[in-house]
C-alpha cells in the first residue's frame, strides 16, 4: 500500500513538474527562476486588472502578515487608483515596520496628499527627501503639495 | 608504598579547534560558520550599502545554490541510504504523499489554511536552526573528547534554544499584544544566547575539563548571531544562506563517508560529493522554482502557489531532518566517532 502511494506521489510530482515547467516557459519565455510571490500581482497591475492585483496583494499579506514590502506595493497601487484611505492604512502599517524607508514615506505622503491632509503630506515628503536627497519626483511632489496647500 | 609512578597530568589546552571532519579551517569556516561571524559586523554596523546591493543582485542564485539545495539535501540523503524504503516506509513513502496532499489542500483553501501553515513553518524554522546548532555542537564536542552530564547537556540545549525563543517571542508571529513586555523578554533571551555558550566554555576551563572545541563554540555563537542579531537587523536572508551552507557541508560529508564504505564502491570522495550536490541542486530547483507553476497552471494564484510550496517543502525538510540525524540509532553514529 505504501509503495502504491509512493508511486502515485512520484508520478503526480513528475507530471506536475513537467507541466509547471512548460507552463512557465509559455508564460515568460524562459525557464522559471527567482520568481517573486508578488510577480502575479505586479503582472495584474500592469494589465490594469486592479481587482486581480488587489486580490493577490491581500492574499500575500494574509500569508506574510509581517512583510512591510507587500504593504508598500499594495498601498502604492491603491494610491495610483485613487483609493487614498485604504492606501494610507496599508502604508501606515508599513511605516510602523520601516520607519526610515524613503519609498514608504513617499507613498504615505502621496496618500495623505490625496486625502487632502497637506500638512502631514509635506512633513512626510520632507522626511522622504532627507533619506533620498535630491530625488526629482519627491522635489516635484513637495512643490506641488505646497502649491495645493495655499488657500 | 607503591612503586608504580603515575604519569604527570597532561595539561588541558583551553583553546583547541576540535577534531575536524575535513580540515580544521573548512570545518570552522563552513560548518562552524565562522565566515558568518566575520561578515556579521559588516552587515550590522557598516554604513555601506554594498552587502544589501550584492544580496539583491545575487539573491536568487545564492538561494538556489544554498537554500534550495539544502532543503533538497535531506530528501536526497534519505533516499540515497541503502534500505531506506524498507526501513522507514512512513517517512519515505507515506510522507511525500501526505505532503503533496496537504500542499494541494492548503493552496486550494489558502484564505483559511495558508496563514496557519505559514505561521507553523516560520515558527518551526528557527527551532530547526537551534536544533541543528545543538546537534553540531555535541557532534564536534564528542569527537573532540568532551563528555557531558545530563545537567550540562541541558544547559547546552538551553544555549541553543534561547535564540529560537528570542526570535519567536520578539517577532510578530505571536501577534501585536504585549509588544513591550515581549521585547524585554526577547532582549533578555538575546543576551542569554551569547552569555550561556561563553559561561559553559568558561566553566569547563575552570573545572579543568576538556574545553568545548572552537568549532562547537562557533556553531553556538553563529546560531545566536543569526537568530538574534541578524534577525533583528532585518538581514536574516544572510543567515539562511549560511545555514544552508552549513547543512550542505555536513550532510554531504556523511553521504560521502557512507558511500565510500559501500561494498564495490569505485569512486572517490569528490565524485560522491559532486553527484550528491548535483542531485540536491536539481531537486531544489524543481521543487522551489518549477512546482509552483503546476499550481498556477491549475488556476491557483502565483502568491499562494509560491509561498505555500515553500512552506510545505520546509516543513517536509524539518520532519525528514529530525529523523535522519537520530545518530545513536543510525549508521551515522559511527561516522561521528570514526577516527578517520
Amino acid at each position: 500500500m505504501f509503495r502504491a502511494l509512493f508511486a502515485a506521489s512520484l508520478a503526480t510530482l513528475f507530471w506536475g513538474l513537467v507541466a509547471g515547467f512548460a507552463y512557465s516557459m509559455a508564460l515568460h519565455g524562459r525557464p522559471p527562476f527567482g520568481s517573486d510571490p508578488l510577480l502575479g500581482a505586479r503582472e495584474a497591475a500592469v494589465r490594469r486588472d486592479l481587482p486581480g492585483a488587489l486580490r493577490q496583494y491581500e492574499m500575500a499579506q494574509r500569508l506574510s502578515p509581517d512583510d512591510a514590502r507587500i504593504a508598500v506595493e499594495h498601498g502604492s497601487l491603491l494610491v495610483a487608483n485613487g483609493r487614498f484611505d485604504a492606501a494610507a492604512e496599508r502604508l501606515e502599517f508599513a511605516l510602523g515596520r520601516r520607519p526610515d524607508d524613503a519609498r514608504t514615506l513617499a507613498g504615505l505622503a502621496d496618500a495623505r496628499r490625496g486625502q487632502g491632509r497637506h500638512g502631514e503630506a509635506l512633513a512626510l515628503y520632507a522626511r522622504a527627501l532627507a533619506r533620498a536627497p535630491g530625488h526629482p519626483g519627491l522635489i516635484r511632489a513637495l512643490a506641488e503639495t505646497r502649491r495645493e496647500s495655499r488657500p | 608504598m607503591s612503586a608504580i609512578a603515575l604519569p604527570p597530568p597532561v595539561p588541558v589546552p583551553l583553546l583547541r579547534f576540535g577534531r575536524a571532519f575535513v580540515h580544521p579551517s573548512f570545518d570552522l569556516l563552513v560548518i562552524g560558520s565562522l565566515s558568518s561571524l566575520v561578515l556579521a559586523p559588516v552587515l550590522l554596523w557598516s554604513d555601506s550599502s554594498a552587502p544589501a546591493a550584492f544580496l539583491e543582485r545575487w539573491l536568487a542564485v545564492l538561494v538556489l545554490l544554498s537554500n534550495s539545495a539544502h532543503f533538497a539535501a535531506s530528501t536526497v540523503r534519505l533516499y540515497s541510504r541503502p534500505g531506506a524504503l524498507a526501513d522507514s516506509p512512513w517517512l519515505t513513502m507515506a510522507l511525500p504523499a501526505a505532503a503533496l496532499l496537504a500542499l494541494t489542500v492548503a493552496i486550494a483553501f489558502a484564505g483559511t489554511l495558508g496563514a496557519p501553515l505559514q505561521a507553523l513553518y516560520l515558527t518551526w524554522s528557527p527551532y530547526h536552526y537551534a536544533a541543528q546548532a545543538y546537534g553540531l555542537t555535541l557532534m564536534y564536542a564528542y569527537r573532540s573528547g568532551c563528555a557531558f552530564g545530563d545537567g550540562e547537556r541541558r544547559w547546552l540545549r538551553a544555549a541553543c534554544l534561547a535564540p529560537f525563543l528570542a526570535a519567536v517571542v520578539g517577532g510578530r508571529l505571536l501577534g501585536e499584544g504585549g509588544l513591550e513586555a515581549r521585547a524585554a523578554v526577547a532582549t533578555a533571551l538575546g543576551w542569554a544566547s551569547f552569555v550561556l555558550p561563553l559561561a559553559l566554555f568558561a566553566r569547563r576551563g575552570l573545572l579543568g575539563l576538556p574545553s568545548l572545541p572552537l568549532i562547537s563554540m562557533a556553531v553556538l555563537l553563529s546560531n545566536a548571531v543569526w537568530l538574534v542579531a541578524l534577525n533583528r537587523a532585518g538581514v536574516f536572508a544572510w543567515a539562511t544562506i549560511f545555514h544552508g551552507l552549513q547543512y550542505l557541508a555536513i550532510v554531504t560529508l556523511f553521504h560521502v563517508r557512507d558511500q565510500q564504505k559501500r561494498p564495490g564502491n569505485a569512486h572517490g570522495a569528490a565524485w560522491h560529493a559532486a553527484t550528491f550536490y548535483a542531485g540536491c541542486l536539481a531537486l531544489g530547483y524543481l521543487l522551489f522554482e518549477v512546482l509552483p507553476f503546476a499550481y498556477v497552471l491549475a488556476g491557483f494564484g502565483v502568491v499562494e502557489s509560491l509561498l505555500l510550496v515553500a512552506a510545505v517543502i520546509n516543513i517536509h525538510h524539518f520532519v525528514v531532518d529530525a529523523f535522519i540525524w537520530r545518530l545513536r540509532k543510525d549508521p551515522n553514529y559511527a561516522i561521528v566517532t570514526d577516527p578517520a
